[in-house]
């Protein structure tokens, strides 16, 4: 069976030798299809392309990929059906070798925080505030964390934090960056379409609660910097995008929001929350009740990293008794993610592809799915439970023996009861096409680029939906195929280690701190890691694994684009259109780890 | 004419004291109640919570340090 793994210096030079003239084969033909054809940057518009050529396309390219040694297969083992399998490797085998010792970076962090604080006094240096919040502020991803909800039938009914409306007051003051968001359970429905409050709840919120709390607490010389009401407010971050429009402040940024922040100092905040909880029960505001503070910071890991989690909880708790008052946290609704990498020690701005020892190169670790499987059985034995536990693999550029993995306990396992919210392991090559959560060729909307215009505009006439401007679906295609392959050309001269995380509830991780106060365990965890067969992850060069990546992401993109540039826009043919749905949902999976088993088409 | 938001907001209000007059309270502390039940697991001794979280704790700690794979060496074939 075809596979990832590590291997040794001999093999490693034969098949980098093959596989780099092959892959500047490749890119030569690519770059004469480009200059054949007019698929530039800005373009699309092929005029001509024959049957033939993309039949002599496919065939020389499915030759070259076999004799690289990139197999697709489809294997079926004991009745189970595996995802399409690709190997970095030729078809035979190599026998383990053992690396040189290499002590890797071992590094633990809090990378984010999740809490419901009793009150806005947890800011211990005062908060900003947005009087005019927006929308793309919210929440989107799942955080593992429910929230009960007002019902008048049942009294175990609770939603996801990501699905109740809320919106993001502001921020803490201090050294990390803390944002606080206020909830609304009583708002919950369940065929809402979107989390955010509607304008008129927001008026109501700002009119009603809010803004009378704080003028029934702060002193006038600090309220004549205030607008009075959530219209004012709103009228004043529009102003700039609305008036400046021209002349001589043309040059100035002219969005269409301004962000206003003012600052809410600390000595306001309790008396001003407990005024706004009062004001609940106030006729006409009874459906704010149930209102809660939502706390949340997230990708702090480069802020906490330290070589030992002692140093790392030492450091995390100076940093955060500067923003927040921890007593008004309690220990069982405040959630840690508590992180931990491997990452093996070099990195350099620029790629090397020369002979030097391997020792000196890039490397990039990648979790073995048979290791997360085994870590889950003995999870399972620890929890004495059979099942116990939701369990999700995510296939790393398609490969079947890499994957990240999330893990999230039952409601009943001991788990859940002891207070992990959930465990996910994945990799940081993620880092190199990651922009704040936009991943590219993820928008499905690319889809409209492989359907017939006509029939579009029949299904959108006929079953109504919004309008796609072709032009700015294909440039999204072109950003993400040139992020994509500029991503992979620069940044194959660091190193990409594995992560892990599990989100903890405070008592559980102050239980874990001072278990491992312990001298065996303080132990145990500074020691060293060498790279081996032993270890959880393959190590594999950072120029390999590039190159492999951008041959993966060439292989979709250069059918999609011939068939693209050889159909006539006004008539695509049924048969081209699912040739090109299909290679772009192979795109989505191409460089980063996906979930295959949602996609039983391909 | 009084302007549009508050004859919305008068008549959210007279709607909503209707509401609360029947049936607010209760649904006023379901939430509360439940955080509280949040903090504190429902029907369990914090004697079990403990132990809970001393299990949960030992896995992480173990698992954070110590795993080390399928062991064996030769991972491909536990798939």
């Amino acid at each position: 069976m075809n596979t990832i793994r590590p291997y040794n210096n001999k093999e490693r030079k034969y098949v980098l030798k093959r596989r780099i003239s092959q892959y500047w084969t490749l890119k030569k033909w690519w770059h004469l299809l480009r200059e054949s054809y007019p698929f530039q940057k800005h373009s699309f518009s092929l005029a001509s392309g024959s049957i033939l050529q993309i039949l002599q396309f496919l065939i020389w390219i499915s030759w070259k990929t076999s004799a690289v040694g990139v197999f697709r297969e489809y294997q079926e083992n004991d009745g189970e059906k595996h995802p399409v399998s690709f190997t970095l490797l030729g078809s035979e085998p190599p026998e383990y070798d053992e690396y040189s010792p290499v002590e890797l970076l071992l590094q633990f962090d809090i990378d984010s925080i999740l809490a419901l604080p009793s009150s806005l006094t947890i800011a211990a240096q005062g908060m900003s505030i947005n009087l005019h919040p927006s929308f793309i502020q919210n929440i989107r991803s799942d955080l593992h964390i429910k929230l009960p909800l007002p019902s008048l039938v049942s009294s175990t009914r609770s939603a996801r934090i990501c699905d109740i409306p809320h919106f993001q007051l502001g921020n803490l003051v201090g050294p990390l960056n803390i944002a606080i968001y206020i909830i609304f359970p009583g708002f919950y429905c369940d065929d809402r379409p979107t989390n955010f409050p509607t304008q008129d709840q927001l008026a109501r919120f700002f009119d009603n609660l809010f803004l009378p709390a704080l003028y029934d607490n702060a002193s006038a010389d600090y309220l004549q910097h205030l607008p009075v009401s959530y219209e004012d407010a709103r009228l004043k971050s529009l102003a700039s995008g609305a008036e400046k429009l021209s002349g001589f402040d043309s040059l100035q940024s002219n969005s269409r929001i301004q962000l206003l922040r003012y600052h809410l100092p600390n000595k306001l905040l309790h008396d001003l929350w407990e005024s706004v909880l009062a004001k609940t029960h106030l006729p006409g505001n009874h459906n704010f009740k149930g209102i809660q503070i939502f706390l949340n910071a997230k990708n702090m890991k480069t802020e906490t990293k330290h070589p030992t989690p002692q140093s790392c909880f030492t450091d995390f708790l100076t940093l955060w008794s500067q923003s927040c008052n921890g007593s008004y946290l309690h220990p069982r609704t405040t959630w840690i993610d508590y992180g931990k990498e491997i990452v093996y020690p070099v990195a350099r701005m620029i790629r090397v592809d020369d002979g030097t020892d391997d020792v000196d190169h890039p490397h990039v670790h990648l979790w073995r799915k048979c290791c997360l499987k085994q870590l889950v059985e003995n999870a399972r034995k620890h929890a004495q439970v059979e099942e116990g536990f939701a369990v999700t693999y995510y296939h790393w550029a398609q490969t079947e023996e890499a994957a990240s993995m999330t893990m999230v306990a039952n409601k009943s396992n001991i788990f859940s009861i002891g207070g992990l919210a959930y465990s996910q392991y994945y990799m940081s090559t993620k880092e190199m096409f990651d922009a704040a959560k936009t991943y590219p060729f993820a928008n499905r909307s690319l889809e409209a680029l492989a359907v017939d215009p006509y029939l579009t505009k029949a299904i959108q006439a006929t079953g109504g939906g919004r309008q796609i401007d072709l032009g700015k679906v294909q440039q999204g295609y072109l950003s993400s195929r040139d992020r994509t392959l500029t991503a992979l050309r620069t940044n194959a001269g660091k190193s990409y280690g594995v992560r892990e995380e599990h989100r903890v509830t405070l008592d559980l991780l102050q239980v874990i701190a001072k278990m491992l106060d312990s001298a065996a365990a303080r132990a145990k965890a500074e020691e060293t890691i060498h790279p081996g067969r032993s270890n959880p992850f393959f190590a594999l060069r950072t120029t390999d694994v590039a190159t492999f990546l951008e041959y993966n992401t060439l292989h979709y993109v250069v059918p999609f684009e011939m068939i693209v540039g050889s159909t006539d826009r006004n008539h695509v043919p049924w048969e081209s259109t699912k040739m090109m749905v299909m290679l772009l949902r192979c795109l989505r999976s191409a460089v980063g780890s996906g979930l295959l088993q949602d996609q039983p088409e391909l | 004419m009084l302007p549009r938001r508050p004859l919305v907001l008068l008549q959210h209000a007279h709607m909503s004291e209707q509401f609360h007059q029947h049936i607010s309270p209760a649904v006023d502390d379901i939430p509360r109640q439940r955080l509280r039940n949040l903090e504190d697991p429902i029907g369990l001794e914090q004697a079990e919570v403990r132990d809970a979280i001393k299990k949960t704790a030992e896995f992480l700690i173990k698992n954070m340090f110590a795993f080390q794979g399928c062991r064996s060496g030769e991972h491909y074939q536990a798939l």
